[in-house]
Protein backbone atom coordinates (compact mmCIF):
# COMPACT_ATOMS: atom_id res chain seq x y z
CA UNK A 1 0.00 0.00 0.00
CA UNK A 2 1.07 3.46 -1.27
CA UNK A 3 1.31 5.98 1.74
CA UNK A 4 3.33 8.35 0.54
CA UNK A 5 0.97 10.57 -1.09
CA UNK A 6 -0.54 10.50 2.49
CA UNK A 7 2.43 11.78 4.17
CA UNK A 8 3.58 14.52 2.30
CA UNK A 9 0.03 15.78 2.39
CA UNK A 10 0.19 15.36 6.40
CA UNK A 11 3.78 17.25 6.33
CA UNK A 12 3.30 19.94 3.65
CA UNK A 13 1.26 22.16 6.00
CA UNK A 14 3.56 21.36 8.86
CA UNK A 15 6.56 22.81 7.18
CA UNK A 16 4.34 25.68 6.56
CA UNK A 17 3.62 26.04 9.87
CA UNK A 18 7.26 25.92 11.31
CA UNK A 19 8.78 27.58 8.22
CA UNK A 20 6.53 30.87 9.28
CA UNK A 21 6.88 30.55 13.13
CA UNK A 22 11.01 30.46 11.86
CA UNK A 23 10.34 33.87 9.93
CA UNK A 24 8.45 35.30 12.47
CA UNK A 25 10.99 34.44 15.13
CA UNK A 26 13.84 36.10 12.67
CA UNK A 27 11.52 39.14 12.23
CA UNK A 28 11.13 39.47 15.78
CA UNK A 29 14.55 38.74 16.38
CA UNK A 30 15.88 41.20 14.07
CA UNK A 31 13.40 44.25 14.88
CA UNK A 32 13.87 43.25 18.40
CA UNK A 33 17.69 44.12 18.04
CA UNK A 34 17.02 47.06 16.00
CA UNK A 35 14.94 48.79 18.28
CA UNK A 36 17.58 47.88 21.07
CA UNK A 37 20.09 49.17 19.19
CA UNK A 38 17.58 52.69 18.11
CA UNK A 39 16.75 52.96 21.62
CA UNK A 40 21.07 52.91 22.72
CA UNK A 41 21.34 55.40 19.75
CA UNK A 42 18.92 57.89 21.59
CA UNK A 43 20.03 57.50 24.85
CA UNK A 44 23.51 58.48 23.54
CA UNK A 45 21.71 61.54 21.53
CA UNK A 46 19.62 62.72 24.97
CA UNK A 47 23.11 62.47 27.08
CA UNK A 48 25.29 64.40 24.53
CA UNK A 49 22.65 66.41 24.16
CA UNK A 50 21.85 67.40 28.03
CA UNK A 51 26.16 67.32 28.34
CA UNK A 52 26.19 70.01 25.42
CA UNK A 53 23.73 71.96 27.43
CA UNK A 54 25.61 72.11 30.73
CA UNK A 55 28.65 73.28 28.80
CA UNK A 56 27.12 76.05 27.04
CA UNK A 57 25.93 77.24 30.36
CA UNK A 58 28.91 76.73 32.18
CA UNK A 59 30.62 78.24 29.01
CA UNK A 60 28.34 81.55 28.81
CA UNK A 61 29.20 82.07 33.21
CA UNK A 62 32.67 81.69 32.65
CA UNK A 63 32.61 83.99 29.50
CA UNK A 64 30.63 86.88 31.57
CA UNK A 65 32.60 86.17 35.16
CA UNK A 66 36.20 86.16 33.59
CA UNK A 67 35.52 89.37 31.00
CA UNK A 68 34.37 90.80 34.75
CA UNK A 69 37.68 89.53 36.46
CA UNK A 70 39.97 90.88 33.93
CA UNK A 71 38.46 93.83 32.48
CA UNK A 72 35.67 95.51 35.25
CA UNK A 73 37.13 94.84 38.91
CA UNK A 74 39.41 96.93 40.75
CA UNK A 75 42.74 95.20 41.58
CA UNK A 76 42.51 93.58 45.00
CA UNK A 77 45.44 90.81 45.35
CA UNK A 78 43.27 88.31 48.10
CA UNK A 79 40.08 88.64 46.12
CA UNK A 80 42.11 88.50 42.59
CA UNK A 81 43.01 84.97 44.22
CA UNK A 82 39.83 83.77 45.21
CA UNK A 83 37.99 84.50 42.14
CA UNK A 84 40.71 83.43 40.13
CA UNK A 85 40.47 80.11 41.48
CA UNK A 86 37.01 79.87 41.27
CA UNK A 87 37.32 80.27 37.21
CA UNK A 88 39.98 77.79 37.79
CA UNK A 89 37.58 75.16 38.58
CA UNK A 90 35.01 75.97 35.98
CA UNK A 91 37.47 75.61 33.45
CA UNK A 92 38.73 72.31 34.70
CA UNK A 93 34.61 71.75 34.80
CA UNK A 94 34.57 72.41 31.29
CA UNK A 95 37.37 69.96 30.34
CA UNK A 96 35.79 67.16 32.60
CA UNK A 97 32.48 67.93 30.41
CA UNK A 98 34.05 67.84 26.68
CA UNK A 99 35.71 64.73 28.30
CA UNK A 100 32.27 63.20 28.93
CA UNK A 101 31.19 64.46 25.22
CA UNK A 102 33.90 62.87 23.60
CA UNK A 103 33.54 59.25 25.04
CA UNK A 104 29.53 59.29 23.72
CA UNK A 105 31.62 59.65 20.32
CA UNK A 106 29.75 61.74 18.50
CA UNK A 107 32.46 64.42 17.82
CA UNK A 108 36.27 63.98 18.24
CA UNK A 109 38.43 65.34 20.57
CA UNK A 110 39.89 68.66 20.41
CA UNK A 111 42.31 69.05 23.55
CA UNK A 112 43.48 72.22 22.06
CA UNK A 113 40.33 74.12 22.42
CA UNK A 114 40.41 73.24 26.41
CA UNK A 115 43.86 74.61 26.63
CA UNK A 116 43.53 78.05 24.95
CA UNK A 117 40.31 78.51 26.92
CA UNK A 118 42.58 77.51 30.28
CA UNK A 119 45.37 79.99 28.81
CA UNK A 120 43.05 83.16 27.86
CA UNK A 121 41.55 83.10 31.57
CA UNK A 122 43.58 81.89 34.09
CA UNK A 123 47.37 83.33 32.83
CA UNK A 124 48.20 85.37 35.43
CA UNK A 125 51.30 87.64 34.01
CA UNK A 126 49.13 90.80 33.59
CA UNK A 127 47.28 90.01 36.84
CA UNK A 128 48.23 93.06 38.44
CA UNK A 129 47.85 95.43 35.76
CA UNK A 130 43.53 94.36 36.64
CA UNK A 131 41.34 95.82 35.25
CA UNK A 132 43.18 95.75 31.93
CA UNK A 133 41.58 97.13 28.61
CA UNK A 134 39.22 95.83 26.36
CA UNK A 135 41.17 96.59 23.23
CA UNK A 136 43.18 93.91 24.75
CA UNK A 137 44.46 90.75 23.42
CA UNK A 138 42.61 89.02 26.35
CA UNK A 139 39.62 90.00 25.18
CA UNK A 140 39.29 88.37 22.02
CA UNK A 141 41.43 85.17 23.33
CA UNK A 142 38.55 84.28 26.14
CA UNK A 143 35.64 85.48 23.52
CA UNK A 144 37.34 83.12 20.57
CA UNK A 145 37.63 80.40 22.81
CA UNK A 146 34.59 80.03 23.93
CA UNK A 147 33.14 80.40 20.82
CA UNK A 148 35.68 77.80 19.05
CA UNK A 149 34.22 75.36 21.91
CA UNK A 150 30.48 76.01 21.36
CA UNK A 151 31.01 75.56 17.36
CA UNK A 152 32.70 72.43 18.43
CA UNK A 153 30.68 70.95 20.91
CA UNK A 154 26.60 71.31 19.11
CA UNK A 155 23.85 69.29 19.97
CA UNK A 156 23.21 65.96 18.06
CA UNK A 157 19.70 65.55 16.19
CA UNK A 158 18.15 62.18 15.85
CA UNK B 1 60.67 55.48 40.67
CA UNK B 2 59.50 58.82 43.00
CA UNK B 3 55.91 59.55 42.42
CA UNK B 4 53.95 62.83 43.27
CA UNK B 5 50.36 63.05 43.91
CA UNK B 6 50.08 66.76 43.29
CA UNK B 7 46.65 66.42 45.27
CA UNK B 8 48.00 65.28 48.34
CA UNK B 9 49.58 68.29 48.94
CA UNK B 10 47.57 70.78 46.90
CA UNK B 11 44.12 69.90 46.72
CA UNK B 12 43.83 73.58 45.71
CA UNK B 13 46.68 75.04 43.02
CA UNK B 14 47.36 78.43 43.53
CA UNK B 15 48.72 81.44 41.25
CA UNK B 16 52.67 81.40 39.52
CA UNK B 17 54.01 82.99 42.68
CA UNK B 18 54.36 82.56 46.63
CA UNK B 19 53.90 86.48 46.42
CA UNK B 20 50.41 86.19 44.91
CA UNK B 21 48.88 83.10 47.32
CA UNK B 22 49.34 80.03 48.88
CA UNK B 23 50.17 76.65 47.05
CA UNK B 24 51.91 78.81 43.94
CA UNK B 25 53.57 77.08 41.08
CA UNK B 26 56.72 78.45 42.42
CA UNK B 27 56.14 76.47 45.41
CA UNK B 28 55.72 73.37 43.31
CA UNK B 29 58.22 73.62 41.55
CA UNK B 30 60.72 73.63 44.63
CA UNK B 31 58.93 70.40 45.02
CA UNK B 32 60.01 68.51 41.99
CA UNK B 33 63.11 69.52 42.03
CA UNK B 34 63.69 68.11 45.43
CA UNK B 35 61.86 65.13 44.16
CA UNK B 36 64.29 65.30 41.02
CA UNK B 37 67.58 65.07 43.39
CA UNK B 38 66.46 61.85 44.70
CA UNK B 39 65.27 60.50 41.76
CA UNK B 40 65.52 61.08 38.24
CA UNK B 41 62.61 58.81 37.30
CA UNK B 42 59.54 61.27 38.55
CA UNK B 43 56.14 60.66 37.81
CA UNK B 44 53.95 63.38 38.40
CA UNK B 45 49.77 62.74 38.80
CA UNK B 46 48.00 65.64 38.41
CA UNK B 47 44.23 64.44 39.14
CA UNK B 48 42.32 64.86 41.68
CA UNK B 49 43.05 68.54 42.58
CA UNK B 50 40.52 72.10 42.64
CA UNK B 51 42.04 72.65 38.53
CA UNK B 52 45.29 74.45 37.72
CA UNK B 53 45.61 77.62 36.39
CA UNK B 54 48.19 78.10 33.12
CA UNK B 55 50.37 80.12 35.33
CA UNK B 56 50.83 77.45 37.66
CA UNK B 57 51.73 75.09 35.17
CA UNK B 58 53.77 77.57 33.53
CA UNK B 59 55.91 78.87 36.62
CA UNK B 60 55.87 75.28 37.51
CA UNK B 61 57.28 73.23 34.61
CA UNK B 62 58.64 76.10 31.96
CA UNK B 63 60.35 77.31 35.38
CA UNK B 64 62.12 74.06 36.03
CA UNK B 65 64.42 75.11 32.53
CA UNK B 66 64.75 78.27 33.54
CA UNK B 67 66.00 77.79 36.81
CA UNK B 68 68.42 75.37 35.41
CA UNK B 69 67.25 72.00 35.26
CA UNK B 70 68.48 69.77 32.40
CA UNK B 71 66.29 69.81 29.70
CA UNK B 72 66.50 65.99 29.51
CA UNK B 73 66.00 65.40 32.98
CA UNK B 74 62.54 67.90 32.60
CA UNK B 75 61.30 66.20 30.07
CA UNK B 76 61.98 62.68 31.40
CA UNK B 77 59.37 63.33 34.28
CA UNK B 78 56.09 60.65 33.48
CA UNK B 79 53.25 63.27 33.51
CA UNK B 80 49.60 61.56 34.38
CA UNK B 81 46.21 63.55 34.08
CA UNK B 82 42.87 61.08 33.43
CA UNK B 83 40.93 64.19 34.21
CA UNK B 84 42.08 66.68 32.06
CA UNK B 85 44.18 65.08 28.96
CA UNK B 86 45.07 68.73 27.81
CA UNK B 87 47.06 69.71 30.75
CA UNK B 88 49.95 67.30 29.12
CA UNK B 89 49.81 69.10 25.49
CA UNK B 90 50.29 72.91 27.85
CA UNK B 91 52.87 71.28 30.39
CA UNK B 92 54.78 70.35 27.21
CA UNK B 93 54.30 73.70 24.97
CA UNK B 94 55.43 75.82 28.47
CA UNK B 95 58.74 73.02 28.73
CA UNK B 96 59.34 73.72 24.58
CA UNK B 97 58.81 77.40 24.87
CA UNK B 98 61.57 77.85 27.83
CA UNK B 99 64.08 75.81 26.04
CA UNK B 100 63.25 77.79 22.67
CA UNK B 101 63.77 80.89 25.14
CA UNK B 102 66.68 79.61 27.04
CA UNK B 103 68.63 78.56 23.16
CA UNK B 104 67.65 82.14 22.13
Amino acid sequence: MDTSGGNETILFPYVVTWSLVVVGMIITITIYHLQKANNARLQKINLHNSLVADLIKLLDELNSDSLEFWFNEEFSTNSSVLEMQGLIRRCKQTSMITNSINEIGFVEANHQLNLALRKAITDDRDIDERPINITSKRFTDINSSIIALKNHYKRHSA
Amino acid sequence: MSKIKVSERYPCPGPRFKKLGPNSGEEFRAWIITELKRDNNLEIDLDGTEGYGSSFLEESFGGLIRVGIQPELVKNIKIISTEQPDLLLEIDDYINDAINELED
